[in-house]
């Protein structure tokens, strides 16, 4: 009587193992193709965004290229209030995270 | 007779049968069990093998430009019980391929036929939910590059068996390369397949970083294009590099080729961008003295009996300053035959020429320069202003990043991995470099580099126009020429060297009109991008002037940069 229930212990797990090995490779190929699936994705998104495209569409849009003489210095007036303020004075590192 | 053992006996007979079966049963299952064992296992298990997806190649920003992805065949299996007819009726629409044509492939000779070399993840899917008879789909890589033709030059490419074949594909193929990975998989009846377990597992490689900036690189392939569209040049090369650190930051060239660099495996005549090198190496041994004074033949100059040296514009007595600033060959053959050979020479080497400078990229060159030996007067006086000299594009930017960090050369670096820059050794003094610097500036500012000007920066810079060499004729050609620009900006701080050569471009020739724009370009992208401030206050309109000479020569080409 044990060594039947032995056997059949044993010719189910042998049984489980063959059905589980098909659901893994099952699994396997399906993680395969949908990291293809996502790889692909990637690849319209970053070819989307190289930058020949956003030069394509810029110019598309009208957009032209900006020069140095554009820059322009933002900030001085913002660190001035800070400096001036009580709390700024008291806590000088409060004021250095405000000015920036 | 006794009940019992009437049944016993009845049971026996019974039984009797089954005794051949147990004992075959024991002998397949005890003694022969080892041997059938492995005769099972040979004929179901087999092994799987897979190859890692090989590693991506990243910019210093992270950004992708080569990456591999798992792609899909497909393929079809006449030994199995294919009907040509049904293949082409319903694998056909998938792969957008004509039913009658489909089956006509499908009755020509041999065993496997290719149906598709890359499918997408429809098709694959559509394929598999068809459950066509024969018809087979593999896995395999496909490498991309997003960015289109950006940088391939460098970049480089596979081969057909996905190996690399030129470039950086070449060169770091061990760190690039996917190692397999192996699968214990079963069998069944059907053909499908049973997964056992992981017999050797191997990591994805980790992506490779360069120390190339995409932005940048682009730039760079961009004003290339434009000056290409212009000047209808044969080619054109543009080098960006961190002089801070030797890192390469752009390597374009025109027209881009991914099995060939030429910024790293052609050499070129510098022309009078070698005069940098010459005016170094005087200053430096104290050959030369920046009030020293040499008289310039006002332009024409009989170095040897035959041989003579012309300059673009006749020029009386100039310091080494105005030597750059007018670029005047009669006054760099003077300064470098003040300085001798030997110096001359071990100078050069010193900047890095004649020398591979390391870079991590395959077949690159040298260059080329005479022996020491070979250094006749005349040789001598050329090589002083750049000619019977070859050196590579990379080699050029790499002499004037020395300048710009103060006298120190370092090794172009094109991998971002953590690795500290590594110092060549320091060709000049900080002093020279200093004083070169500001000759170089003054070159920009007032002589043949005007057009390389950005308004409210410093730029330092030189410009260089060489004769191409005849290779039928062994003679300098009088209609092709290099127009080049090497410099480095801003001058005051300097982030970016770069180096400018058009090759044989149509119409203007001159490195003032065709290279130095095209530097002016470049350096106006990079200094809005990374909002860099100006290093100089913007001169005001009345105070520009434009000689009657520079208007001349922006006209004829004569007045400009040789």
């Amino acid at each position: 009587m044990a060594a039947s229930l032995v056997v059949l212990g044993l010719a189910w797990q042998q049984v489980q193992a063959t059905r589980l090995g098909y659901q893994v490779e099952k699994a396997r190929r399906a993680e395969q193709l949908l990291r293809g699936r996502l790889g692909a994705l990637q690849m319209k998104l970053e070819t989307d965004l190289s930058p020949a495209q956003l030069a394509n569409q810029a110019k598309a849009l009208g957009m032209i290229q900006a020069g140095p003489e554009s820059l322009r210095v933002l900030g001085a007036g913002a660190a001035c209030a800070a400096r001036s303020n009580f709390l700024s004075r008291l806590f000088p590192g409060l004021a250095r995270v405000l000015s920036t | 007779m006794d009940t019992r053992l009437r049944l016993a006996i009845a049971a026996s007979i019974a039984l009797l049968p089954t005794l051949p079966l147990a004992v075959q049963l024991a002998r397949f299952q005890v003694m022969e069990h080892r041997s059938l064992d492995t005769k099972a296992s040979n004929e179901f298990n087999r092994s799987l093998e897979e190859v890692v997806p090989r590693a991506d190649i990243l910019d210093r920003n992270g950004k992708i430009l080569a990456q591999s992805l798992q792609v899909w065949s497909a393929f079809l299996d006449k030994n199995m019980d294919v009907d040509c007819a049904v293949v082409g009726a319903r694998v056909g629409p998938i792969l957008h391929v004509l039913p009658l044509e489909l089956s006509r492939r499908c009755k020509a000779p041999g065993r496997f036929m290719t149906l598709s070399k890359t499918l997408s993840y429809e098709q694959s899917q559509a394929l598999a939910a068809a459950r066509v008879e024969g018809v087979g789909i593999a896995p395999s890589q496909e490498r991309f590059y997003p960015n289109g033709t950006l940088a391939r030059g460098l970049l480089g490419q596979l081969s057909a068996d996905g190996r690399g074949a030129a470039g950086v594909e070449l060169a770091f193929e061990s760190r690039l390369a996917g190692k397999p990975r192996r699968l214990k998989i079963i069998r069944d009846g059907a053909g499908r397949t049973i997964y056992k377990s992981l017999e050797l597992d191997s990591p994805a490689p980790a992506p490779l970083k360069l120390t190339i900036d995409r932005n940048i690189q682009y730039t760079a392939e961009e004003a290339l294009q434009d000056a290409a569209d212009q000047y209808k040049m044969a080619a054109g090369f543009a080098v960006v590099q961190d002089p801070n650190n030797g890192e390469i930051l752009a390597m374009a060239s025109y027209p881009s080729n991914p099995l060939k660099n030429p910024l790293i495996q052609d050499t070129y005549e510098p022309g009078s961008t070698f005069k940098m090198i010459t005016a170094a190496a005087a200053l430096e041994e104290g050959a030369v003295k920046e009030s020293d004074t040499f008289f310039c033949e006002n332009g024409v100059y009989e170095i040897s009996p035959g041989v003579v040296i012309h300059d673009h514009e006749p020029l009386g007595t100039a310091n080494l300053a105005s030597i750059l600033e007018h670029s005047s060959n009669i006054g760099a053959a003077k300064v470098v035959e003040r300085l001798g050979a030997l110096r001359f020479y071990r100078y050069a080497r010193a900047f890095g020429f004649a020398n591979k400078s390391g870079v991590d990229l395959p077949g690159e060159t040298a260059g080329e320069m005479k022996p020491l030996s070979d250094m006749t007067k005349v040789a001598l006086a050329t090589a002083g202003y750049g000619y019977g000299i070859g050196v590579s594009p990379l080699q050029m930017v790499d002499a004037y990043s020395a300048i710009a960090s103060g006298g120190t050369l370092w090794e172009p670096e094109l991998l971002k991995d953590g690795r500290k820059p590594v110092r060549v050794r320091r060709v000049v003094s900080e002093e020279t470099a200093r004083t070169l610097t500001a000759m170089l500036e003054n070159v920009v500012e007032k002589g043949t580099g005007v057009p390389a000007r950005i308004p409210g920066y410093r730029i330092a810079g030189k410009t260089g126009t060489a004769r191409q060499l005849d290779l039928l004729t062994h003679t300098y050609s009088n209609s092709r020429y290099n127009a080049s620009f090497a410099g480095f900006l801003p001058a005051s701080r300097p982030r970016w060297s770069i180096l400018i050569v058009i090759s044989d471009p149509k119409g203007q020739y001159y490195g003032a009109q065709v290279a130095a724009p095209v530097f002016a370009k470049l350096g106006r992208r990079l200094l809005t991008a990374a909002a860099v401030l100006p290093d100089r206050a913007p001169l005001p309109l009345s105070s520009v002037r434009i000689g009657r000479g520079e208007l001349r020569g922006l006209a004829s080409g004569r007045g400009l940069a040789r």
